[in-house]
């Protein structure tokens, strides 16, 4: 009966709901003078939710989304006002959603389990569901509204025209409502078309209201309709409705309002107008239409693709750059012009297919940030601490596969900064900073790399802290001066915590080890930067995309070498002076950096002929690379190296060239690192022994650190 | 001129100026389609009488049929009656609280 395919595509777009429905409930808290669009969208959500479950008759889900959408509804009524706690609430309520569906993924069959928890909550929203309708009987100077339990129910019924097709009969709904009250009065309309010529006898043409008295709850008669609430448009009011009610309902009725307003009045259906408005606090006026409108997705511009399809597009849009390539290398060999320029011609459209196959799996990064305001939200108030959390460049974009990848590392790290990173607010203030903590997380593009930074104006992290505890964990070993990027770096290290008190925040076994490991797996590299007091950023590099990357080609040895032509800056011939080879640096413009030679590295032989430098660059880090050979630029569609290459160093990737051959893939970060690293280590050494010679260290040029 | 008695292959039969529309078995969404063009012939005639009694079935969607040619009907000015009607019929149309006025007592086409 379910068809499992739109039963994932049903919880993929409840999750999403979910998640805008949170975001929503954020700022609200954030800015309580809420607006109708923002309230109207929460109601929607639930709604959405609730209708889609319909389909698929998870009922646990329906009800449990139905009591929110109560609350929402009265919430975007003004019935209600939304404080911390109904927010709270709500956000709890959200996240039981989530549960729920969660639970329907594993077993789409059986129930959900009733809980305390979950009745705990249903109470509470039931609370501000009814708080309105318990006190409206009081006052009941109300004319045909008889008391709040039960009543007189106004069921006004759209129906879709395929709704014949789709197997509904309305016979059956007024049948069902007889069985839990009794229809008082009937008005059914027939609106054919003014041609009879246009009839199509399988199409409904009918509309129904009714006046309905029952003492069912709202959820058994909503119940009526649940299968066509989503194509037809059902509109319930509730006993005593007030007059504007139905004048709202007119309004989205279709068609002149005040006719129907005249109709409902001759059918007896209107309350007096005269209704004195009194604050909606209070609670006083009775309750509110309870609307299911059409759950229309605002978001018809998109359109679902499964993710394999497009894996598969993007796979052959890899060969097809390879075999343009390689088409390309052939026209040039038959010295055709015209040929060449008509190859040339299609290889340019191939790139920038290639281009537009790659931004089809490109997402905004604020699908993972937008996870963060409740959850700061929720571990700031465990911890009681004011944190303020800031978003910058949500809009970046990000391969989607990455998404996934991304988003417990960050959790992990956002965790930390506020539980180790920020202050409580004494000692804020103490040190004369503002009590409230601030955290940003911001994404940026950075020499052809997406960068996410996570800043906190916390304390920094205290370098001799860091290295008391790897000396005691016997991390490193004494002696070696290292500088502040190792000392950070010493936090990513296995089976590393700073914290003096493991709490439940962070700390709970997954270490800034993992953290990286996640991040490496994704071609990323992570650094720490951090001024003790001031508080600490942690910068997250990661490749645009995993799949295709513009290239340098270079030769050494007559093997195929590519880099990432985004993070070359120049290239030039080796120099023949202004080497050390002895601390491998050579002098670029007056300013010397550290080199890798990949002969050296590869384990080849010296070279006879002439060499060449390439300069790349990562992040603030420079080194040169030597190689025999530049070749120019070149399309690599990446391959990943097999568990066997999985230690190799300097190595991230292969590729397939135009002509065939195997090209390896040079992992720049990687050298880059290792160049700054060895640099370090034979400048130090360099000034040993140069101190034992008594040779003063300042005659020769060094540099002693990375930056 | 075939006689006003029911015929079962056609819905339809024409005695001068009534049109009888003598409909039986099931008047649901599979066979609105095929009765559609016959019964809207009936509106050729100024006086159209539905006989329902031989239907065991019938459905809203069979039934709004029926409504719409009603309403054509009457905006065309011409009568429609139900001679004989069903108990199901009569319980669709309670529920729905409608009427089709029944055709005036004598039976006999003046």
């Amino acid at each position: 009966m379910i068809n499992s395919d739109t039963l994932a595509v049903f919880f993929d777009e409840a999750y999403e709901q979910c998640d805008l429905l949170e975001s929503l409930l954020l700022t609200l808290l954030e800015q309580p003078e809420q607006k109708a669009d923002e309230l109207n969208a929460m109601f929607r959500s639930a709604h959405t939710i609730k209708g889609s479950a319909g389909l698929f008759a998870l009922d646990s889900l329906i009800g449990f989304a139905h009591v929110m959408e109560n609350v929402l509804d009265r919430l975007r009524h003004d019935e209600i006002v939304s404080d911390q706690a109904l927010v709270d609430i709500l956000l709890q309520s959200n996240d039981h959603l989530r549960d729920i569906l969660a639970h329907y993924q594993r077993t789409p069959e059986a129930p959900y389990p009733a809980s305390p928890h979950q009745d705990h909550l249903i109470a509470q929203l039931e609370k501000y569901a009814s708080c309105a309708q318990a006190t409206a009987s009081a006052p009941a100077s109300n004319a045909e509204a008889p008391p709040a339990a039960g009543g007189t129910w106004h069921i006004f019924l759209r129906y879709h025209p395929d709704l014949f097709r789709h197997g509904f009969d309305p016979a059956s709904f007024l049948r069902y409502l007889c069985k839990i009250g009794q229809i008082e009065h009937v008005n059914t309309e027939i609106i054919p078309p003014p041609l009879l010529l246009d009839y199509d006898p399988t199409l409904c043409y009918l509309r129904h209201e009714l006046a309905f008295s029952s003492t069912a709850s709202a959820d058994q008669i909503h119940a009526a309709f649940e299968f066509i609430v989503d194509e037809s448009e059902i509109d319930l009011l509730p006993p005593a409705s007030p007059y504007d009610a139905f004048v709202a309902l007119a309004e989205r009725y279709g068609g002149p309002a005040a006719q129907h307003l005249a109709r409902w009045q001759a059918l007896g259906y209107l309350p007096p107008a005269v209704e004195e408005k009194t604050a909606p606090a209070e609670g006083a006026e009775p309750a509110p239409p309870q609307k299911a409108e059409k759950g229309k997705a605002e978001g018809s511009r998109f359109i679902r693709i499964d993710a394999a399809k497009l894996d598969a597009l993007i796979n052959r849009v890899g060969e097809l750059v390879i075999s343009s390539a390689s088409s390309r290398m052939r026209a040039k060999e038959t010295g055709d012009s015209e040929m060449i320029q008509a190859v040339e011609v299609l290889s340019q459209l191939v790139e920038s297919i290639r281009d537009d196959a790659l931004t089809l799996r490109m997402v905004p990064i604020s699908e993972i940030f937008n996870r963060f305001p409740r959850m700061v939200h929720d571990v700031s108030q465990r911890l009681g601490k004011d944190i303020e959390l800031n978003l910058e460049g949500a809009d970046t974009e990000i391969d989607k596969s990455m998404v996934e990848k991304l988003t417990d590392p960050l959790m992990h790290i956002v965790r930390n900064a506020i539980d180790h990173g920020i202050e409580d607010a004494v000692s804020r203030v103490a040190q004369g900073k503002p009590a409230r903590g601030h955290l940003t997380l911001k994404a940026y593009h950075d020499t052809g790399a997406i960068v996410v930074d996570i800043r906190d104006d916390g304390r920094g992290m205290d370098k001799a802290k860091i290295l008391a505890k790897a000396q005691e964990k016997g991390l490193i070993t004494e002696g070696r001066p290292l500088s502040d990027q190792e000392i950070f770096a010493l936090i990513f290290l296995p089976g590393f915590s700073t914290a003096d008190q493991v709490s439940d925040i962070s700390g709970r076994g997954v270490g800034m080890d993992v953290v990286r490991r996640n991040i490496e797996a994704l071609r990323g590299d992570i650094e720490v930067i951090s001024l003790p007091g001031q508080g600490s950023t942690i910068r997250i590099r990661l490749p645009l995309t995993l799949a295709i990357i513009d290239g340098f080609h270079v030769e050494v040895d007559n093997a195929s070498l590519v880099l990432p032509l985004d993070m070359m800056s120049e290239c030039m011939e080796m120099p023949s002076e202004k080497v050390s080879s002895e601390t491998r640096q050579i002098c670029l413009r007056d300013e010397w950096i550290p080199y890798v030679s990949l002969r050296e590295l590869f384990g080849l032989p010296p070279s006879t002929g002439a060499e060449y430098v390439v300069i790349v660059q990562a992040g603030q880090m420079t080194a040169g690379i030597i190689v025999d050979r530049l070749v120019g630029d070149i399309q690599a569609v990446i391959k990943p190296l097999g568990h066997l290459f999985r230690s190799l160093r300097g190595i991230s990737g292969s590729t397939i060239m135009g002509n065939g051959r195997l090209a390896l893939i040079l992992d720049i970060p990687q050298l880059i690192q290792l160049a700054n690293k060895r640099e370090r280590r034979l400048v130090h050494q360099r000034h040993l022994g140069l101190t034992q010679d008594g040779i003063s260290p300042e005659s020769i040029a060094t540099r002693t650190s990375s930056n | 001129m075939s006689e006003s008695s029911s015929e079962f292959d056609t819905p339809l039969s024409i005695d001068g100026q009534v049109a009888t529309l003598t409909l039986s078995g099931e008047l649901t969404i599979s066979t609105v389609d095929d009765l559609k063009d016959e019964i809207f012939m009936a509106l050729n005639c100024p006086e159209i009488r539905i006989d329902l009694q031989g239907i065991h079935e019938i459905d809203t969607c069979g039934l709004q049929l029926l409504l719409v040619l009603a309403h054509q009907a009457q905006l065309q000015g011409k009568q429609c009656s139900l001679s004989r009607s069903s108990p199901l019929a009569e319980d669709l149309l309670r529920l729905f609280a409608l009427s089709l006025p029944p055709t005036p007592s004598p039976e006999v086409a003046p």
